[in-house]
This record gives C-alpha cells, structure tokens and sequence, in this order.
C-alpha cells in the first residue's frame, strides 16, 4: 500500500490524529450550505452579472471550417444604428503582439488571423448596449474566404498527406514534454505519447490467442447550462478585472497577463457558482476576447455564448482506439498494445494533456507483463477538443472493457472471473512502472458483483424483446504535478472563512471544503464560510479538474486550517499557562484536558485586546511527482491517486427498433474515505447519468465540419424519463494514505464505466459486437440484423 | 450536411437550340426560382442573389455562380458558392445540365444539383430544404421547359 | 434578431385586421414553444408578431358537444388538454400522447391551434386527429372555412391556412361504437425527444371484421399523412397478428420517409412497420371501451 517515494509535502500532522479523535464534520452528509440560495434562485452566477455602462459582445464566426481570409468587410455592420464597435484581428494586434492563447499550445488566436479552421471560428465581434443590435451587427459582417482542403477524421489527419491545419506547432512552453514539437511543420500530431513495458512482440507470440479491434467514439458535449460568459472591466489605475464563469482563474489571470505583457498583480479574475463546468469552462475561453474589446473601448464589455455557440467552442475529443491483447487459455492477458487517435479539433486547448496524462492508463487496470501504448493527439478542422469529465479515459475504457467480454466469452470465463484473473494489485508496477497502492480494484469488482447478484441466474427474455448484464472497471490516475494553496482566516469574533480557489460548478465542493476545516477547527461545518475565487483574495490553484480538488485542495486547506489551529492553541496555552499539546479545539472552542475553556473569540480578544484582528492560516499541498521517460514512458511516481471506477448494468433491448432500456445500473467507486457520502453518491451517479447519455444517443452529427444538431432541440441529453427504475452507487472506502482523512477526487470516477457495462450487456442480451458510440437505437438494429444475415438496407 | 436534387424534362425543341437556351446565363437564370440580379463578374462567373421561401422562412442567399465547363451540345457544368443574407449560413453547390436527344427535334434535359449548406441553414433547416429541394427543381424544370419551348417560336432556327 | 413589433389584439376580429397576407414577416403566436427556436436561429425574422394571448373563453376551452364529441378552442393549452376530463374520455388515445409530448414545461404554454399551425411534421397530436376524423375551423376576413384534419398539412412547415387565417378551433366528431385507437410514438434519442416515427391507428369492426380503418403517420415522413395501402389491407378482414403484419408491410411499402439526424430513410421505413403493427396490436388489446 506504501508509494515508493512519499510526497514532498505529507499530510499535516495534528495533535489529534484522525484515527484517534472521532470524526465529527467529515463523513457526515452535511447539506449543501447553498443549498436553499440555489433552489430560490438567490446564488449568484457570472451570467447574471451586469455592469454599469456595459457593452454586450457578439461573435462573427467562420462559416467554412478551413480557408484564407481574403476580405473582411465590417461596413454594413458598423451601419446598424447602436453599433459600438466591430473590431477583427488587426485591433487587436494593437494591443496584443502574439495573440494566440492556450494551455499546451499557443495556437488559438482571439480572433481569427488570415486563416480559419473551423466552423464556428471567431473572426469578428460586434458591440453594442443591446446585444440584439450586437447580433445583428455580427450577421452582417461580410467575409470571404478562400477555403482550403479540410480533415475531420482523426485517423486520416494523421496520415503524412492530409490537409495541415496549422503551419508550424507552437507549444506552449508550459509542458517541458512538448517542447520537442516547437516549429515542427508539416503535421497535424500535436502530441505523441509512448509508454513502453515488457516486449509487446514476444508477449503476442507467446500468447494462446490474440483479440485485435478498432473502437471508436464520437464528439460530444458539456451542455452546461449556464453558458459560457465572461465580463471585462478596465479598473483603474491601470488594471482589468474579469468576472467569468471559470474553473481556472488562476490560468486565466496568467495567460492575460502573458498576452498582455502586464504583471499577473494588475489583472483580477474572479467568479462565482457556477451552472456546471464538467471542463467547458477550463483555461482561455471567451477572456481574452473580452479583456482585448474592454481594453479597446474602454468600458465593461460581456459576452455570452448562446447554446448553439458553445458547440462551435469546446467538445469532448472523439476517439479512435486500436487495441490487441494477446492472452493465455487460462484468461491471463500477457500483452496488449494499444494506439489512440485522439480528435483534437482546430486548437490544442488542453487535448495534448487529455492524450498522454489519460493515454498511459491505456493498457486498463490490468496487471500486464508487457505493454506498448501509442497516443497520438491530433488536429482536425473539427471544433476545439478539450477536457470533458474523465479527461479521455471514458474514451479508453469503451475499448479496452469491451473487448475484455469479447476476451471473456472466447475463453468460456465469466467476464468477472475474468477481470479477477488480470487485475492490478497493490505492490505489483503499473504499465510506467509505478508500483500500485492507495487503492482496491477487487473491493470495487466486489462491491459490484454484489450489487449485481452476479452468482444468480439471469432471465435473457424470449421474443423480441431481450435482456442482458454487462460490467465494465476502468481507472484513472489523478493529473500531476499540480498545487493548490489555501487561507483560513479566523476573525476576531471568532468566525471563520476559507479562502481558496476552488471552484463549486455544482459538486458541492464548498461545503466537502468547509467540512475538512471545519474538522480541524473544531467547528461546525456550516460556520465556515467558503470565500468564491478571487486571484486578489484567493491564492492560487492550478484549477477545479480531473477530480483534484478534495485531494490537493483539501490537504491545503487541512494544512492552513491545523496552522490557524495552532496558532489559536498557542494563544490559549498562554493564557491557561499549559504547553499546547494539552489542548485541542472542540465546539468553537480551546479546551484543556484539565478542563478550561477559551471560545476562540475570547482567544481573539486575548491575542489582540479587543475585538479585532485576524488569525491567518496558510496551506499549500504539491504531491511529488516523477515525470515519465519520454522513450518509455516509465516513471516511478506517476500520480498521487488512482481513481477506480466500475459499473454494472442490466438492460432490455428492443431486437425490432433497437432501442435499449437500461433497467439497472449501479455505480461503484474507491473514493479513499468519503469527506460527504451524500455528495459522494451524488458525484457518482450525476457522473453516469451524464455518460449514458454519451453512451445512448448524445452525438454531434457533422457535415463538412458543420455541426448538424446544435442545440438542445436536436442535440438531445438525458431527462428524468431516461433514468434507469435501478440507479445506485456503491462508495467503497479505502482511506488513502495521504488524502484528506483518507479522501480521494470522485467528480469523474462515475463515467469511466457505464458505456461499456450497457454494451457489455448488450453483447450478452443479443450477441452484437457494436464498436462505435453512440448506441443508438438505429445503430444496435443494424448490427442485430447483420447478425441475423438479413442487413436492413442503406436507403429507401 | 448536403443533399442531392435532381429532375428531368422533355423539350421539343433541336438539341442544339436546347443547348443554345441552356448556355446563355440571363436565360437560364430567368428560370431558376428566386434568382434574381445576375451580373457578369469575368467571363463565365457570375454574381447573383438566390431567394427562397420554406414555407413561413425566406431564405436569401448572395452568390458567385461559376461555370467550369461547357461542352456543346451536351453538357454545363457550374458551381455555386454563397453566403446566407442576415443569418450564419453558406451554400455550396454543384450542378450540371446533360442534354439527350430523344428524336429529331426532342432533346431530354437533365440537371442535378448537389447542394451543401452550412451554419444555421445546416442544422435547424435541414429536413425543411431536403423536402423543398424536390418542390424547386420541379418548378425549375416547368420554367425551362416553358421558355425553351416558346423561345423556339420566337428565335429563328 | 432585428428588432420587431409585438401586438397582443384582444379579439379575433382585431387579429384578423393585424394579420397582412403579403408581408411574410407577419405571423401569429400562441406559445411560440417552436417559432421562437426559429426566430433564435434567424430563420424566420419576423416584423409583426400578432400574440393570441389574450383570446380566452370559446377560443380557449374544452367543450364537449354531446355523445363524445369535442370542440376544442385554439389556444387551450397542451397540459390543459392533458387535464381535461372530456378528452379523457372521449379521446383517451390523445390524452395518452400528451403525457409523453415533449416535457411539462412546453406543454404549459404550447397550444393546440399552435402545434397545428406551425406544421412541423413531428407534431403527436395531428395524426391521433386525423385518425379521429377532426376538423379545423378557421376564420378571416372572408368569414369561417372547415378544414379536413387530412387536408391540413401539406408540405414542410406548410399547411393548408392561409396568410390571413387563424385557426379558431377543433372539432373531434363523435366516434361510432366499437372504435380502437392507439398513438405509437417511437423517439430515436431521449425519451422526451420529437419523435422519430409517429402512428395513429383507429380502426372499427362490425361483427368480427373491422369495417373501417384509419392509419395516420408522422415524424418519419414531410408531413403526417394516411397511408391508404395499409386501411385497405385491414378492411374486411377480421382483427388479428396477421392482418396486421400485412398493413404494417403495406404500411412500409408506402410511405417516403426523410434521413435526418434521428435515423435514416431505411431504418425508418422499418419503424413504420414495427409501430404500425404494434398500434394495432396495442389498439386490440387495450384501446377499446365505449370511447376510443
């Protein structure tokens, strides 16, 4: 259970170690603290922000999805009467030297600059007080352009003779391991990861049998529904305040800072709640455009996507997956290779990351002798691939948990006898070589199979219509190296705040937040008051992703809080004449074990002699972190945690519409200790509501580049009438070493499974091998009836 | 997304004086519904503003009509390449006019256009231009007809 | 979107004054649940919208006209439709449809002269009307004209209303005695999806024939139509699997179905086959009563 390396910052130690004083905040269910603001409509969102003398913004977009600008005529739209502006690339080269932005790749520029690459490209922006004349503005921008050869698919992109979508690559600089790509010209691979174990060559020889397939998935979408929305204002005497609906403030405040040229200390970005992120929402989206016009104009400019926009602006990557393991008679997989073709879109946004950080774990939980895994992160003239809950990995478990029941059923072994055969096991070395510990695949498949009643008999239904069971286990390695910092303030009547930047898109991370404070503290939960990110008030955070918060951020603010503590305890110690270690901090209060009691507003009064002053608390939390071998891949401290999900799904299929029903699905996870178990079930489950849609019929249709289905009428998500009758999650805790109070991240662990359960289950109901997501009803049919040799025909 | 849209019409005229109407651009224009405006750009490109009503929607287009190949007396071939008017939305297509002779003085006359749309025409308007597209071709095909047939009364053969 | 005027006449006759059949841009809104998806895409930008908001009483109720006939006003919304006792039992098949038409929030403010109005042919409601024999009365300047629910639609978004018509209302006439009917809806995508394939059967027997038949269908096709080759194969022959598994092939054989996002042309000529079967099965084993 014990990582090789420890941490470079280990968990506070306090007086009273967790495993001797009784939990009193965390592990209890504590209701959302905004719970009642948010039913009636009171919490704010940046989307409901307005601000005097403010212009709203509105986005000409490319129509082509690749081509030269050859001419850009704003004439007819600067004409509408209550035009403010209409600004292009060439004003904001007046204010920007380099206008391209991004988190791997300084690839996409504020407004297009002489080509475009997608559909739905900025190219211009239209202002005005109304945002209907802002809009009709934007339509009447005229632009012409010369279109240039396009490549949409994945695959084909990465051949030597596709199309290019960008000259030359520009990494970022951030990422050490990309820095081998800068200048590189002539190519769409913006990122080739490799992990390499063992000899893939001699393990497939060596194999009884060897199972090759090509899995495919398509583009999808966040659909938050709060949009997209950032406001600028010019704040004297010569700094910019953005308000945006951001999981990463932080980023934000760096990379305008960098594209201006300005120290980080003259621009502030803040936001508030946020109507989901799901990674929508992450580095640069619609800031730098808004900082560029408010600086331009010299007022507050805000600009706001429409449902439509926002899937022109970041998608879920579609991927290709080939994958061949090679495996033993008696179920023990020996080697298995597997190459990912990962849709980018146009921009890197954070795709490069999405392929290598989830590309390693590609192999699946499974204890393989020898492995080689290919990434290829690639461009298209797709729109912008980024993060989308599970930062790839749904991607991977659809190929490497559907083929493991094709395995199964080859081999006559139970598909959970099987996974039990192969999978990892603490103390045995990850494909990078990273020894196992901090988590239980056989505690989460038995939680599953229990659920599941796996030893029972199944009915599979007669006539047409059929039922089947499938489960599926995938695991994730938490993002590294990352840091968050923390602040606990406690004032001088006692009361206490927490200043981070983590960001509550709907996960209910200030309350988990205030919990583990409020644990320290000795106070209750609903006392502390979480302060809303504010790079002038809130330290930094790299950002609210990839499942990270409760781990690094709860072990900063665990830190801050236990630094706060003592110097509270330090303040009693004093007054009661006792060294400190007789003290502890109970009920908002200081207690001796020989019985005094100092409140801490007595203490407050004490330290400072009148109801004044503050007690800051300061906690900052790096895991250690060993970067791969760029050859191989290996590396002995690939992550902090690993992330296990399983499903298990029951479901009926329609074998004459082939509609599937899903009567039950259950979600289990190794969460480490559940700081909220309420919440917890909740992250679970909202997770794999949010994949069966992904799994069942959420698709973006493209035409050239053009998204067929843009909006909610036609891009359809999941609604209460879709939920399965049987929808549970399991939490299996296994405390991890160095989380919070053994707590692990979960906000992601819910969606690495249900795709491959329901088409697991559906392989067990009717026997069709469907490689390609969505299920769609029309898809499943037409492998039943190719199974049946009476295809139904391509047309009428 | 795009879509195919084709038709057919027997005119009882010469193929060569068929052949004679389909080549002139003002003719041909005259018979395409909701054309309107055709000017010459350069030789064979013409610009011309495309109107269509879908039901309650009246869709506009502003477009360069190009015609890349001309084989006397059998085929024309053009290309369409516009912008939407007053919404996101471009238009792509390609069409070709095929000239049969059924007979001494009947020619069959076959166009088939290839239509791509993009932006919001693309997505919401779809299904509505797939199920319009049969409605224009037919008109167009009546159009011609009409004006082949009387144009052969009028021009001298 | 441009800027356009808004005007809210509090009587059918102000409406008809407003209405101006050679402007395009003017056009009547009810719940303007479809139209304003429209007008945010710009696909139709209006100059004068005429809301119907204010027109109540006959022109928004249910009324029930004897013996299980119903004359339904025009702006009666669908959840009140849904929640109406007369519908309940005279037309239970539409009361059905209701409850799965799209989601609570729309059918609160769609109405029904809207939902036939628009002319979008994934609509539930005109190919249960349809079945039901219905009728449309409408009203202009010219005075009121009766329309056919199967002359109604007639194209994409086209319907047989003219530029200077409003629908005033519904009339579902009273159904002979041994009448059963069925709504099949089959959505691709979400549950609360338009549906990919719609179809209304309604069929009558005498004796152990079935004397009349009507079979509407939806969705799949540019507008809800009656699929005259699957009626006749019912007709005459006593209810049952097999006399239905030849309407649902003749079912198949005629219509014309439009590949779009929810499925191809291919897939949803077998839709059709499956749902008018299963319709007619659903309609013999449970949509029988003293009213369908």
């Amino acid at each position: 259970m014990t990582p090789p390396t420890a941490p470079v910052a280990p968990p506070p130690e306090t007086s009273d170690s967790p495993t001797v004083r009784t939990l009193r905040e965390v592990g209890r269910s504590v209701p959302r603290l905004e719970g009642t603001a948010k039913v009636d409509g009171s919490v704010e969102y940046i989307y409901n922000l307005r601000l005097p003398g403010m212009l709203h913004g509105k986005i000409h977009r490319s129509s082509i999805a690749h081509g030269r600008i050859v001419r850009i005529d704003t004439s007819a739209a600067l004409a509408v009467e209550g035009v403010h502006a209409v600004f292009t690339a060439g004003d904001v080269a007046t204010l920007v030297a380099n206008p391209y932005y991004g988190p791997a790749f300084h690839d996409q520029p504020i407004l297009a600059i002489d080509k475009v690459r997608h559909v739905g490209e900025p190219v211009a922006v239209a202002l005005a007080t109304d945002p209907h004349v802002a809009e009709e503005a934007a339509n009447l921008i005229e632009v012409e352009y010369e279109p240039l050869a396009a490549v949409f698919d994945e695959v084909a992109a990465a051949r030597p003779d596709a199309p290019v979508v960008h000259d030359v690559l520009k990494p970022a600089g951030t990422f050490t391991d990309l820095k081998y790509l800068g200048g590189r010209s002539g190519t769409n691979v913006a990122l080739d990861a490799r992990v390499r174990r063992g000899d893939v060559a001699r393990g497939f020889a060596e194999a009884d049998q060897v199972f090759e397939h090509t899995f495919r998935t398509g583009k999808v979408i966040h659909a938050t529904f709060e949009p997209i929305v950032s406001l600028a204002e010019v704040t004297a005497p010569n700094g910019l305040t953005i308000h945006t609906a951001s999981q990463s403030p932080s980023f934000v405040r760096t990379e305008i800072s960098r594209l201006l040229g300005w120290p980080e200390n003259r621009v502030r970005v803040r936001t508030a709640f946020l109507g989901g992120g799901f990674g929508a929402k992450l580095y640069i989206k619609l800031e730098a455009l808004v900082a560029v016009c408010a600086l331009l104009v010299r007022k507050p400019v805000r600009i706001a996507l429409t449902m439509d926009e926002q899937f022109y602006t970041i998608t879920k990557h579609g991927a290709t997956v080939r994958i061949k393991t090679g495996v033993k008679n008696d179920g023990r997989i020996i080697a298995r290779e597997v190459e990912t073709y990962w849709n980018g879109g146009a921009y890197a946004d954070i795709g490069p990351r999405v392929s290598q950080k989830s590309g390693f774990t590609s192999a699946g939980p499974y204890d393989i002798e020898h492995v080689a895994l290919d990434n290829y992160a690639v461009y298209t003239n797709e729109p912008p691939a980024g993060a989308l809950r599970g930062f790839g990995i749904s991607q991977l478990v659809w190929a490497y948990e559907r083929q493991m029941d094709i395995i199964a059923h080859a081999l006559t072994i139970d598909p959970l006898e099987l996974r039990r055969r192969n999978v990892l096991r603490a103390g045995r070395p990850h494909a990078t070589g990273t020894i196992i510990g901090g988590m239980e695949i056989d505690a989460v498949l038995d939680s599953l199979a229990e659920r599941m009643e796996w030893h029972r008999p199944f009915d599979r239904g007669t006539g047409t219509i059929r039922r089947g069971r499938g489960l599926a286990i995938g695991l994730k390695a938490a993002i590294s190296p990352t840091t968050s910092t923390a602040i606990v303030h406690v004032y001088g009547d006692g009361s206490c705040a927490v200043h981070c930047g983590t960001v509550d898109m709907g996960q209910a991370s200030d309350t988990a937040l205030a919990q583990i404070a409020a644990e320290v503290l000795g106070i209750a939960t609903e006392s502390v008051r979480v302060v809303h990110p504010d790079t002038d008030l809130t330290p930094y955070d790299m950002a609210t992703l990839g499942s990270r918060s409760t781990y690094h951020m709860g072990n900063a603010i665990r830190l801050a809080a236990d630094d706060a503590r003592t110097q509270l305890l330090r303040i009693a110690g004093t007054a009661f004449g006792t060294e400190i270690v007789e003290l502890d901090c109970r009920d908002g209060a200081i207690v001796s074990r020989a019985g005094a009691r100092m409140t801490f507003r007595e203490a407050m009064l004490a330290r400072f002699a009148m109801q004044a002053g503050t007690v800051v608390g300061v906690g900052a939390f790096t895991p250690s972190y060993q970067k791969p071998d760029p050859q191989t891949g290996q590396s002995p401290d690939i992550t902090p945690f690993w992330m296990i999900g399983g499903a298990g799904a029951e479901i009926s299929v329609d074998c004459e519409t082939g509609r599937i029903e899903v009567t039950k699905l259950v979600n289990a996870a190794d969460v480490g200790a559940a700081i909220n178990p309420a919440s917890v079930e909740r992250q679970l489950t909202g997770a794999a509501v949010m994949q069966l849609g992904f799994t069942l019929f959420e698709a973006m249709n493209f035409s050239d580049g053009q998204v067929l289905n843009a909006s909610l009428a036609d891009y359809k998500i999941p609604g209460l009438l879709d939920l399965p009758r049987d929808l549970t999650a399991a939490v299996v805790e296994v405390p991890h070493e160095h989380g919070p109070f053994g707590a692990k991240g979960v906000g992601e662990t819910g969606v690495f499974s249900p795709s491959p359960a329901i088409a697991n289950a559906l392989y067990d109901a009717v026997g069709v091998i469907v490689t390609d997501l969505p299920l769609t009803p029309e898809r499943v049919l037409r492998a039943i009836r190719a199974m049946e040799n009476r295809p139904l025909g391509t047309d009428a | 997304m795009s879509f195919e849209t084709a038709g057919e019409i027997t005119v009882d005229v010469a193929r060569v004086d068929a052949f004679g109407f389909v080549q002139d651009p003002q003719r041909l224009a005259a018979c395409i519904p909701g054309c309107r405006d055709l000017t010459e750009l350069s030789a064979a490109r013409y610009s011309a503003v495309l109107t269509s009503r879908v039901a309650f929607m009246t869709l506009s287009f502003k477009a360069v009509v190009e015609v890349t190949r001309i084989e006397p007396p059998t085929t024309i071939d053009a290309t369409v390449a516009g912008d939407a008017i007053g919404l996101p939305g471009h238009i792509v297509a390609t069409a070709r006019v095929e000239l049969r002779e059924a007979g001494e003085r009947r020619t069959i006359i076959r166009y088939v256009a290839d239509v791509g749309l993009t932006g919001k025409l693309g997505g919401l308007g779809e299904p509505v231009f797939r199920a319009t597209s049969a409605r224009l071709a037919r008109e167009f095909g009546a159009n011609l007809k009409k004006a082949i047939e009387n144009g052969r009364v009028e021009t001298p053969a | 979107m441009k800027s356009f005027e808004l005007v809210e006449p509090a009587t059918v006759d102000e409406v008809v004054a407003q209405l101006d059949p050679e402007n395009p841009g003017v056009r009547l809104i009810a719940g303007a649940t479809a139209l304003l998806l429209m007008m945010k895409a710009r696909l139709f930008q209006p100059e004068r919208l005429i809301s119907l908001r204010r027109l109540t009483g006959a022109m928004r109720a249910v009324r029930d006209e004897g013996r299980g006939g119903v004359r339904i006003g025009a702006m009666t919304t669908l959840s009140e439709l849904e929640r109406s006792p007369v519908i309940a039992t005279a037309a239970p098949v539409m009361r059905r449809a209701l409850r799965t038409l799209s989601n609570v929030r729309i059918r609160n403010v769609a109405t029904l002269g809207g939902h036939l109005a628009h002319g979008d042919p994934h609509m539930d409601l005109p190919p249960i009307l349809m079945t039901l024999g219905a009728r449309v009365r409408v009203l202009s300047a010219r005075g009121e004209r009766w329309i056919d629910m199967n002359d109604f639609a007639v194209g994409y978004y086209q319907t047989a209303l003219g530029p200077d018509e409003l629908i005033a209302d519904v009339e579902i006439p009273v159904q002979p005695p041994g009448v059963r009917a069925w709504y099949a809806k089959f959505t691709a995508l979400s549950a609360d999806d338009w549906p990919a394939v719609g179809v209304a059967v309604w069929y009558r027997s005498d004796g152990d024939r079935i004397a009349d038949a009507r079979i509407a269908v939806s969705a799949a096709t540019d507008r809800p139509m009656r699929i005259a080759g699957a009626e006749r194969a019912l007709v005459g022959n006593p209810a049952g699997p097999a006399i239905f598994a030849m309407a649902a092939d003749a079912a198949a054989a005629d219509v014309e179905p439009l590949t779009d996002i929810r499925g191809t042309a291919a897939y949803k000529r077998e839709m059709v086959r499956v749902h008018v079967r299963r319709a007619l099965d659903h309609a013999m084993r449970q949509g029988s009563g003293p009213n369908p």
